[in-house]
């Protein structure tokens, strides 16, 4: 929390195309953050006085040119990138993780500069967009806050076609995980035994969010916002979620219950 | 993708008959936001599909017929063949030339006045004659570990305000994504790319 103890204001980014920021701006309230929808016109100078940041999902820019690049030229990642050196946590998720992988806030070895690439999914023989459940897990390595503390593994949906971490050289991404920037991977779900096999966009290392080096921004590929409450889990998902989920059925108090995705909220308000 | 020098390589260029929203989104990024940009007189797009190894009996009315790549209401589009020049293999790096000539002979289009003048449709695909003192900077990019006989990706003219030695160097900075405020249009980490100044 803030060094005052008021509740953090944290800015949740409203870039055209972008169509996830009232949700996550409802439910960033509900753990404790004032919450603001920001709106990409107004003054760079007025986001630099928020606390915290989250880029949520969507189509910005419609997509145009490639996923997240558009975005990433505004004024606004110019403000993401200063906040970021000076300690603030940022949570990009789905098309927030593309803009901030193309504004070189991840794994920002160097800020601002482009260091890998969400490329289009190829899994499976399979290509394009494609909506699921997944699950994820913690790269132990990873020292960043927002994750510290997770265990096990925990579901969430993804839905998206450009969300395959890559480089042109694989090892650098051993590299990246080796030095922490690797936060979460997905791993086996119901059938899908393996992590490989629970990767659905053929991502190098199964990667499903990167950190920088600090740890206090993180973009992920997945929607933790679509998973914040039980009662947005399915009841017949193969999981200890799922089986949560379904022996709270009817018992509309115990549906509105945190969801496995609501930890990595509860994080960013953390943090500010 | 080896031996190349032995197969003959069919391109289809299709470009918008109206305006390229990825195209004009683009310029008005390049211009305002990154260093350079103050130079980019005009950007205009083409998507690309490569076709290898076309069998004997292929015709390129066949290609139309799969209604697949283009929507022949909305896209004018050029059919090219030659001999293959290029594999187009995952290349890291600093991007290769385009081959000169590339990409070959016109075998159909509906710009019937173009039909026997291939570099007259390739650049009327591309938007066009190019102002006076400015120099076309050509740019595709294809992204990595596409298998199969199509290669699809994305061909780029970058119209610049600059002599042509300027204007590779210019232009490689202003299409190659290296940073936030260096070049938009490729991610090399995703895609390996050709380039050239060409006209």
């Amino acid at each position: 929390m803030t060094g005052s103890g008021a509740a953090p204001r944290i800015a949740v980014l409203q870039l055209p195309g972008l169509n996830c920021e009232d949700e996550s701006a409802r439910l960033l309230g509900v753990h404790g953050a004032r919450a603001e929808i920001f709106r990409w016109t107004r003054s760079p100078d007025e986001l630099a006085a928020f606390d915290g940041f989250l880029v949520p999902g969507g189509f910005s820019y419609q997509d145009r040119v490639r996923a997240g690049a558009v975005a990433a030229k505004d004024p606004l990642l110019r403000v993401l990138l200063e906040a970021a050196a000076a300690g603030k946590p940022i949570l990009g998720i789905c098309n927030g993780c593309q803009v901030l992988v193309e504004a070189g806030l991840v794994p920002g070895l160097e800020p601002g500069a482009v260091e890998v690439a969400l490329a289009g999914n190829r899994a499976d023989g399979r290509t394009g967009y494609h909506s699921r459940w997944v699950a994820l897990q913690v790269d132990p390595r990873c020292r960043s806050p927002f994750v510290e503390g997770l265990t096990g593994t925990f579901p969430v949906p993804m839905a998206h076609a450009e969300g395959r971490f890559t480089h042109e050289d694989p090892a650098f991404f051993a590299r990246l995980a080796a030095e922490g920037h690797v936060a979460l991977t997905y791993a086996p779900l119901g059938g899908r035994t393996t992590a490989a096999a629970g990767n659905p966009n053929g991502a190098l290392l199964d990667t499903a969010g990167l950190t920088n080096r600090r740890g206090n921004v993180l973009a992920m590929m997945p929607h933790p916002e679509r998973a914040a409450q039980l009662r947005q889990v399915p009841e017949d998902l193969p999981h200890a979620w799922g089986r949560a989920r379904l022996a709270a059925a009817g018992d509309f108090a115990t549906l509105e219950d945190p969801g496995p995705g609501a930890f990595l909220l509860r994080r960013l308000v953390e943090m500010c | 993708m080896n031996d190349v020098a032995s197969r003959t390589q069919t391109t289809l260029l299709t470009a918008h008959k109206g305006v390229d929203l990825h195209a004009a989104s683009a310029l008005l990024v390049m211009r305002d936001r990154l260093e350079g940009g103050d130079r980019l007189e005009n950007l205009f797009r083409c998507e690309v599909h490569t076709f290898w190894g076309a069998p004997a009996g292929w015709d390129a009315a066949r290609l139309l017929d799969t209604g697949r790549f283009f929507n022949p209401n909305k896209h004018h589009f050029g059919i090219f063949r030659g001999p293959s020049s290029d594999d187009w293999s995952d290349s890291t790096g600093p991007g290769a030339a385009l081959a000169a000539g590339w990409p070959g002979a016109v075998e159909w289009t509906d710009l019937d006045a173009l039909a026997a003048d291939a570099a007259g449709l390739y650049g009327a695909l591309l938007g066009g004659a190019v102002p006076a003192g400015c120099t076309p900077f050509d740019v595709v990019g294809f992204a990595f570990g596409q298998d199969g006989p199509v290669l699809s990706g994305v061909l780029w003219r970058l119209v610049l305000r600059a002599g042509a030695e300027e204007a590779a160097e210019l232009g490689t900075a202003l299409a190659v994504a290296r940073h936030r405020k260096q070049g938009l249009l490729i991610n090399p980490h995703m895609e390996s790319w050709r380039l050239a100044a060409r006209g």
